[in-house]
């Protein structure tokens, strides 16, 4: 039974990816390809902040450290010429390790002063690239940012990335958003995973079986940065233009709310959350002013009624309709 | 002192602060080996703190802790449970919303040596010490009543494969017809050649238990001895037995 659950779950998963890698092949709009192109982003940086949850705490540097992930793979482009397939990788470093000055002074704090204390170390760092008009271009930020340098296989012709197809960016996008959610997956299953998940339960008794919570909290947390800085650069070389106010706190409480919606305690939670959200935002298009309105209610909503997120609805009907039938019978 | 043979644990001249506060003044004393040893005292005079001390989890001020023959004060706690000692935080630390199974593999966290063969023949020899814990592996542990979560918590530690166990408070919060059979286990893990330093604040039980009783007043030792020997002194009667 269990087994064959597991089953239909590999075998949905790989479905729906398939239909999305096959999406270009039918709407090549312009319009759609760019939602689907910043939904894969967001996915990228809400499911690193869960991972970074799965210890414990919220970190509200999260969105600052993705922009400096954008920031520092464009100046690596644009400064020194670099290409995005290095700038990238090395933007993913350099933030990892600003991320250690970002939240060494955290650290000794838990809950809602670890949260607030994040909130602060990083809109220090936003607010470097506001004054900072050289290297970082204050409040206009930075403009012309390379688009990725063509992508060459034998036998076939170049790929260009370029203003006048978007597909390139889709399937780039698209194949580093699966990559980074398999690596995640992975981590999350793994030792550092478990390691975790016992910090999470109870940081004094992991000190008492001999974890090093500091440390592991600080592993747990770099990761996290990595993956934000991945989404980042990817943001800034699609873009070509990033602003301090693009990563400003009001992102990173909707990246939370994709989060705490689609549920932090499964993976999946955070990936239906973007998606959901991030198709409801472009139909209330035409009501954009309520945009926020609509989603403290939806917000509010799941908090009373559905605790878990909606990747737990399915769970939730089964086991009512399992009590239906039990009443019935 | 008491008289035996080796000693397990030797703890000389401790000093411990929180910040400026003093925990724990000046204290020496040993744990005989294969002994049972409790450490009583009010609230607040220091003995949580002396424990935490052992296990690395506490700073010295000033002192040294010997175990067996190496000194362990300055390691970290990863190295000294390694080293063998296990501690049993007080009000029954669990990991709530992981397994019971899960729990007693988190015990043996430090044993990164350990293969899952043998991790799985130790689980197994746990749970034929507490059987009802077989029953509930797969349970949350919150999910567990006060006596249980006890022994689950015990359990967890004996998973590190301890020579030495610290205790703290294992008796708290638990009915008076759970206490005698957790009085029992600790005797048989005893018998079995686990050197227990506990700290109880049930005195009947820890006289009945112990082989030798330490008293702690404000960070410092008051009077030692045999429980049979310090019942009859007047401290212990006027202070703890209330007669
Ligand atoms: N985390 C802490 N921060 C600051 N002071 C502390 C801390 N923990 C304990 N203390 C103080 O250190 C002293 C010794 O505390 P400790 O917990 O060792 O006492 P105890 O003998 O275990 O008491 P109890 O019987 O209530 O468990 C007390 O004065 C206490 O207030
Ligand atoms: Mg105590």
């Amino acid at each position: 039974m269990k087994r064959r659950n597991l089953l239909g779950k590999k075998v949905g998963i790989a479905a729906v990816i398939v239909a999305f890698g096959l999406l270009p092949v039918f709407t090549q709009s312009p319009y759609w390809m760019h939602v689907f192109i910043l939904m894969w982003i967001y996915i990228i940086v809400t499911a690193s902040l869960r991972f970074t949850i799965t210890m414990g705490e919220w970190s509200f540097a999260h969105v600052p450290l993705m922009g400096m992930g954008g920031y520092a793979s464009a100046l690596l482009a644009m400064k020194l010429g670099l290409s995005f397939w290095v700038a990238l990788p090395l933007a993913v470093l350099i933030t990892a390790f600003i991320a250690v000055f970002v939240y060494l002074p955290c650290l000794p704090t838990t809950g809602t002063f670890f949260f607030f204390a994040s909130y602060a170390f990083g809109e220090v760092m936003r607010l470097c690239w506001v004054r900072f008009k050289n290297p970082f271009g204050g409040p206009a930020g930075l403009l012309f940012i390379p688009a990725p340098g063509p992508i060459r296989i034998p036998g076939i012709p170049a790929i260009e990335f370029g203003p006048l197809s978007k597909i390139p960016y889709y399937y780039t996008v698209f194949v580093f958003m699966l990559l980074s959610l398999l690596i995640l997956y992975r981590l999350e299953q793994s030792r550092l995973g478990r390691i975790a998940e016992a910090v999470k339960e109870s940081n004094l008794l992991a000190q008492f079986v001999g974890i090093r919570v500091w440390r592991y909290k600080m592993v747990i947390l770099l990761i996290g940065s990595a993956f934000a800085a991945i989404g980042g650069s990817l943001y800034a070389h699609y873009t070509t233009l990033i602003m301090p106010v693009d990563f400003y706190w009001g992102l990173g409480i909707y990246i939370i709310i994709y989060t705490v919606v689609g549920g932090t305690r499964h993976f999946g939670g955070p990936i239906v959350g973007v998606f959901l959200f991030v198709l409801l935002r472009e139909l209330l298009r035409p009501i954009v002013m309520y945009v926020p309105l609509v989603y403290g209610l939806i917000l509010a909503g799941t908090l009373v009624f559905l605790p878990e997120g909606l990747i737990s609805l399915p769970e939730k009907i089964s086991a009512w309709a399992m009590k239906k039938k039990i009443a019935a019978a | 002192m008491p008289e035996s043979g080796q000693t397990c644990l030797k703890l000389k001249n401790l000093k411990v602060h929180y910040g400026s506060l003093e925990a724990v003044h000046d204290v020496s004393f040993d744990v005989p080996t294969e002994k049972i040893v409790s450490l009583l005292g009010a609230n607040g005079s220091g003995k949580s703190t002396i424990l935490k001390a052992v296990s690395g989890l506490m700073k010295l001020t000033r002192g040294e802790i010997w175990f067996q023959e190496s000194r362990i004060d300055g390691r970290s706690p990863q190295d000294i449970i390694l080293k063998g000692i296990a501690h049993v935080p007080e009000r029954r630390a669990l990991f709530p919303h992981m397994t019971v199974s899960d729990n007693l593999l988190m015990g043996a966290y430090s044993r990164k040596r350990a293969t899952k063969k043998e991790l799985e023949k130790d689980t197994e020899e746990v749970y034929q010490y507490f059987p009802v814990l077989r029953e509930k592996r797969k349970s949350l542990a919150i999910t567990l009543s006060g006596g249980l979560g006890e022994q689950l918590a015990i359990a967890r530690a004996l998973m590190a494969k301890p020579k030495l166990l610290l205790m703290d408070e294992p008796l708290q919060g638990i009915a008076p017809s759970v206490v005698r059979d957790i009085g029992k286990l600790i005797n048989d893990l005893n018998r079995r050649g686990i050197t227990i330093l506990m700290v109880e604040h049930n005195i009947s039980m820890s006289f009945e238990l112990s082989d030798w009783i330490y008293i702690l007043e404000t960070g410092e030792l008051a009077i030692q001895g045999a429980p049979e020997d310090l019942s009859q002194t007047e401290y212990v009667k006027q202070s703890y037995l209330g007669v």
